[in-house]
């Protein structure tokens, strides 16, 4: 397990996205004490000012400072992201479990449940959910976890269809291990690094389907601060106030980047033959 | 080898892309606008929903017996003089001869007589009602001759030339409407300088040259009102030539535009005032104090200055300085401390969050607004509910489309989904009366939508004899004392938290000439020329 | 046309049926009342009874899916409330535009994609296959309507040179094209680059080589073509990145697309609307997975008599 820890530690890109995705998790969570102002305090009279000593990055139209709100949002995007991800984790892992390792009906059921929702492009499933639902934090929680569940348990079911009949499981359970003895064991700690993998590949479709259902006024509503919905007010000063994209824009950008950056040389990593070696 | 050939296949589809109004000779003219036009009919409750897109068309396609100008004073139109008799109660108009419609029929002392019966008649015209109400009743109009009819009132009633140059004055021909019935609204029939071609219902009203109009030869051979609800894109299409003429556009924005040589920006004080209605039927709104401590938390001064970029103005009196009848009533200045103060005398305590609570409730409150209607409302909107923060009132913003805002208004009381709504109230006919009329005379039963627009469901029967008072005077002077009395009941009594009177601001590129923009908020498109 | 052609082909009817109940199902999902939310919040009693008759939501929910369906294949989609015209009739004006939008997208990506991805492929450590996967990182990480509205702030508001938004001929077709494909070209110039380099290094490649053809032909005539598949691969996979990407986009850039109509249709709660749409983006998306499938028929003579 160690050995296995200091190989990661020698990828660079690991390293990078690693600490990058570090210091968003920080912002999020020590975000009532990094903000400088508060976020939704008004200033009208300091309305649309560019970067300047009082406000780093700038206010808004209605006076709000940019900095204070771009790390407030922070928290409410990845909060979104990573309760939606589990969510999805929640509903895909007995799924995936189940029809890999039981197989037969079962199996053609339940993937005929998640491949209906994989039959829809997933920011169109967003929309449509948010459409029934009502705009607003938890139909953007719902849709990021209906979106990402399907894959997620298709990608659970066939990591578990390969594990459920390599010779060392067939072993045991020629030696009277039980299903679920066996399921604990042998099979879940095999999977769960490259599913743990796959999760954070997700978590960056998770924080566009976020960001994008924000910018449209179908996610987070004003005036709480999100990313997406602060990018909607730039559209309006695009020509009068172009600094309202900078912090938004890279604060995405970063995150997204951190997070494929370490998804990407994680995958490279974890591919099957390497853990396999005992 | 075979990409290739895709790729060419795209890019000459792309470029034979319909272009939007080409470089051809006998240009239209192309006005775009923030909301869609629906309904045409002069007559009719749709009215309201396309504003002010509808009465922008109507005044293309109809001619009016008198109409306002550019000053808002009253002109000839289609009455080419009038008289009044001693008593104030009968007009006489003689009315313009050589005149057809758009179908070829004549315009006569019948085709008036047809128009203003069902306007009056509330079976016909379910809108407007307080424009035309006075003319109903005992109150009769008849045929003098063929080109001279004769309306006369129960009681005098003073703004009745500005009833006839409102929207709703727009002279319909009578033989479409019998033809067409209920389809009259979408494709309508006029005497005026531009008649109806042809309608997409949300993208744009084609209006062609009547050549036949008695009042000279209309500018352009088309007119074509387009629906183009982002001001982003009115202003690039502006900027690149594609349209002529724009309306309501950003504050932010006027001085790019005016930075550009190739267009001119026309910016006028408007008649239209704005505020934050309370829904009066619920229990905190109830006392007087409440309501004007919530006048007494807005900081106004900073609102027109960073939102409006100083295009508005702060009102004293519910209605705006240039209405007729104006008359300033009074202040709120911004005095936290005053608001609080009066909360505490309310019975409201703020609690551990800041929140204020009275007998264990928290004051929460939602307030609506629609996007993209108003000017400037959802920044409107959010600075309002920042100032009720500051005092303990905790409030969440819904926010709805323009095309479904009217209807959570026009309900009966208790289908009111909403504590407060922004609204803006532009009295078209130039009247404070009827601005005030409209907004605060008592409805005549809770269990139906509101008469007019007094969704607040405000009454004070003081108010309403004054109304009705001043509705019967005709003595300007007199009218303007009594109006202003019922302001300054109206004022303090806060059924609304008072804000602005905000600038129209409508752009047009330089070579578009007389387009003319009322402070009743249109754009009057009828002389333009190129 | 093989046997696997054929057998794809047919699959088809249920797919659509398929396609049909979840669409049907999902909109019954909606809380509250469907007649009173479709009334709008200023109808009356009486109105609302109304339309649950016209809507024939009174009827049992068999009932409702036979008639949905029914009306399906006659191609009624219902009446837009928001627009008042029938859907189909939105549908139809609304496909041009959002279809040369997703046409130009794909054809953008090809065009640069591959010829990157093969140089790439040719010259794994050259500065410029350095630069294209460096690039494609990037690309990677920033939405496509942030990139729209960087795009906007320089060709549009700075330089002038685009109208900022709008639909119409090619010059409104820039913008929102290069917004959507960025993403694309990331991913299918990454897809070429690997897919040919494991090519370049088979056995066959080598034997052509050595036979002295030159080495563009044999990139061309012989690498190319085994190394499609994953490309294809990609770009199927990335139909719903297109198809849902054009609805942000489109908004960003009030381009009256589709996706565009699909947003105003949310907000006003027309769901008829909404529906229409979705069943079009999802049968869209349907038809491409179908095309990708019988491309590989084309490409691999292994699949097509499977």
């Amino acid at each position: 397990m160690r050995r296995r820890l200091r190989r990661l530690l020698r990828v660079p890109a690991i390293v990078g996205g690693a600490a990058l995705v570090a210091v968003y998790l920080a912002a999020g969570l020590l975000a009532p004490w990094l903000t400088p102002y508060d976020p939704d305090e008004q200033d009208l009279l300091a309305a649309l000012q560019p970067p300047s000593r009082a406000h780093w990055l700038g206010t808004d139209d209605l006076g709000r400072d940019l900095a204070s709100r771009t790390i407030a949002a922070a928290r409410i995007d990845l909060a979104v992201v990573v309760v939606g991800i589990l969510l999805a984790m929640v509903i895909a892992t007995p799924v995936g479990v189940l029809a890999g390792f039981v197989g037969g009906r079962t199996d053609r059921a339940l993937m005929t449940v998640s491949d209906a929702a994989l039959t829809f492009p997933s920011l169109v499933l967003a929309v449509v959910l948010v459409s029934l639902f009502g705009a607003g934090l938890r139909s953007v929680i719902l849709a990021v976890a209906l979106t990402a569940a399907p894959a997620l348990a298709r990608l659970i079911r066939s990591l578990v269809l390969q594990t459920a009949h390599l010779e060392y499981v067939d072993a045991a359970r020629a030696l009277g291990a039980g299903s679920g003895r066996l399921l604990a064991r042998h099979v879940v700690p095999n999977i769960a690094g490259r599913v743990i993998v796959y999760t954070t590949l997700m978590g960056s479709y998770a924080m566009l389907t976020v960001t994008a259902l924000g910018f449209l006024g179908l996610g987070v509503q004003p005036p709480a601060a999100e990313w997406g919905n602060m990018l909607a007010t730039t559209r309006t000063y695009l020509g009068t106030a172009p600094w309202l994209l900078a912090a938004p824009g890279a604060a995405i950008v970063g995150f997204i980047f951190g997070l494929n950056l370490l998804g990407d040389a994680l995958r490279d990593l974890f591919d099957p033959k390497l853990l396999w070696r005992p | 080898m075979r990409t290739r050939l895709a790729v060419a296949v795209i890019v000459a589809a792309a470029l034979l892309w319909p272009h939007a109004a080409g470089a051809q000779a006998d240009r239209p003219l192309v006005y775009a606008q923030n909301v869609p036009v629906t309904a045409m009919d002069t007559a009719g409750a749709t009215i309201g929903t396309v504003y002010p897109a509808g009465y922008e068309a109507m005044f293309l396609i109809y001619d009016n017996l008198v109409a306002f100008n550019d000053k808002m004073e009253l002109v000839p139109q289609l009455a080419t003089e009038w008289s009044v008799s001693p008593d104030g109660r009968t007009w006489t108009f003689r009315l313009r001869r050589n005149v057809t419609f758009h179908d070829g029929t004549p315009f006569n002392a019948d085709a008036a007589l047809f128009h203003l019966q069902r306007q009056i008649d509330p079976q016909t015209n379910r809108a407007n009602r307080p424009l035309w109400d006075p003319l109903g009743g005992a109150g009769t109009v008849r045929k003098i001759d063929d080109f001279t009819i004769a309306i006369t009132t129960e009681r005098p009633y003073g703004p009745l030339l500005n009833t006839l140059a409102h929207g709703s004055g727009g002279v319909v021909s009578p033989t479409a409407v019998r033809r067409l019935g209920e389809g009259f609204a979408r494709a309508p029939v006029g005497t005026g300088p531009y008649a109806f071609e042809r309608l997409e219902t949300g993208t744009e009203l084609v209006l062609r040259r009547n050549d036949a109009y008695w009042g000279g030869r209309p500018g352009y051979p088309r007119i074509v009102l387009r629906h183009v609800p982002d001001p982003t894109t009115r202003i690039a299409l502006l900027q690149s030539g594609q349209v002529d003429v724009i309306n309501l556009i950003p504050p932010e924005n006027v001085a790019q535009l005016q930075g550009n040589p190739a267009i001119d920006v026309i910016s006028r004080p408007a008649l239209r005032t704005f505020g934050f209605a309370f829904n009066l039927n619920r229990r905190q709104f109830q006392d007087v104090r409440v309501r004007q401590a919530f006048n007494y938390a807005v900081n106004r001064g900073p609102v027109i200055k960073a939102i409006f970029k100083d295009f508005a103005t702060p009102i004293d009196s519910p209605i705006s300085p240039h209405s007729v009848g104006y008359v300033p009533v009074g202040t709120y200045p911004y005095d936290v401390d005053r608001a609080k103060a009066l909360l505490t005398e309310a019975g409201w305590r703020p609690g551990p969050d800041g929140v204020l609570r009275r007998d264990g409730q928290a004051f929460e409150i939602t307030l609506l607004t629609p996007i993209g209607l108003l000017p400037k409302d959802i920044e409107v909107t959010q600075a309002f509910q920042n100032f009720l923060r500051v005092i303990g009132v905790r409030a969440t913003i819904n926010r709805v489309e323009p095309a479904a805002f009217w209807d959570f208004l026009r309900v009966p009381p208790d289908r009111l989904q909403w504590d407060m709504v922004l609204f803006g109230f532009n009295p078209s006919n130039g009247d404070g009366g009827y601005h005030l009329a409209s907004l605060f005379e008592s409805n005549p039963s809770r269990t139906g939508p509101p008469k007019v627009w007094n969704f607040t469901w405000y009454s004070n029967p003081r108010v309403d004899q004054l109304l009705n008072q001043a509705e019967g005077t005709v003595d300007p002077a007199r009218r303007r004392q009594l109006l202003g009395e019922v302001a300054r009941i109206v004022w303090n009594e806060a059924p609304y938290v008072w804000l602005y009177a905000e600038n129209v601001i409508v752009a047009k590129r330089k070579e578009v000439k007389n387009v003319e923009v009322l402070p009743v908020i249109f754009t009057i498109l009828r002389n333009a020329r190129p | 046309m093989g046997p696997f052609a054929l057998r794809r082909l047919l699959l088809l009817l249920p797919q659509a049926l398929g396609i049909a109940t979840l669409i049907f199902v999902l909109f019954r999902l909606v809380p509250g009342d469907p007649a009173t939310i479709v009334a709008g919040p200023g109808a009356t009693q009486e109105q609302i009874e109304t339309l649950r008759r016209d809507l024939g939501l009174d009827r049992p929910l068999w009932a409702q899916y036979v008639r949905f369906l029914g009306d399906l294949a006659r191609g009624d989609l219902g009446t837009s409330l928001s627009l008042r015209q029938p859907v189909t009739q939105v549908l139809a004006a609304r496909l041009g535009p959002s279809a040369a939008l997703m046409a130009a997208s794909l054809a953008l990506t090809v065009i640069l994609a591959v010829p990157a991805g093969v140089a790439a492929a040719v010259r794994p450590h050259s500065a410029a296959a350095q630069a294209v996967m460096g690039a494609s990182v990037l690309a990677l990480s920033i939405p496509n309507f942030l990139l729209g509205m960087i795009l906007m702030q320089y060709l549009s508001v700075r330089w002038r040179l685009l109208p900022a938004a709008g639909t119409g001929g090619l010059a409104f077709l820039v913008m929102p094209t290069l917004a959507i494909a960025a993403r694309l070209v990331a991913l299918v110039s990454r897809t070429t680059r690997a897919s040919v380099m494991e090519i370049l290094g088979e056995d066959f490649v080598r034997t052509a080589r050595a036979k002295g053809l030159a080495p563009r032909v044999v990139l061309y005539r012989h690498a190319l073509r085994p190394a499609l598949p994953p490309i294809v691969t990609m770009i199927g996979l990335q139909a719903g990145y297109l198809l849902g990407g054009s609805i942000v986009v489109e908004t960003l850039f009030a381009y009256q697309g589709l996706g565009q109509a699909m947003i105003t249709a949310v907000s006003l709660r027309d769901y008829f609307l909404v529906q229409g749409i979705t069943l079009l983006y999802v049968v869209g998306f349907l038809l491409v997975n179908l095309a990708v499938d019988l491309s590989y028929a084309a490409f691999d003579p292994r699949i097509r008599y499977a």
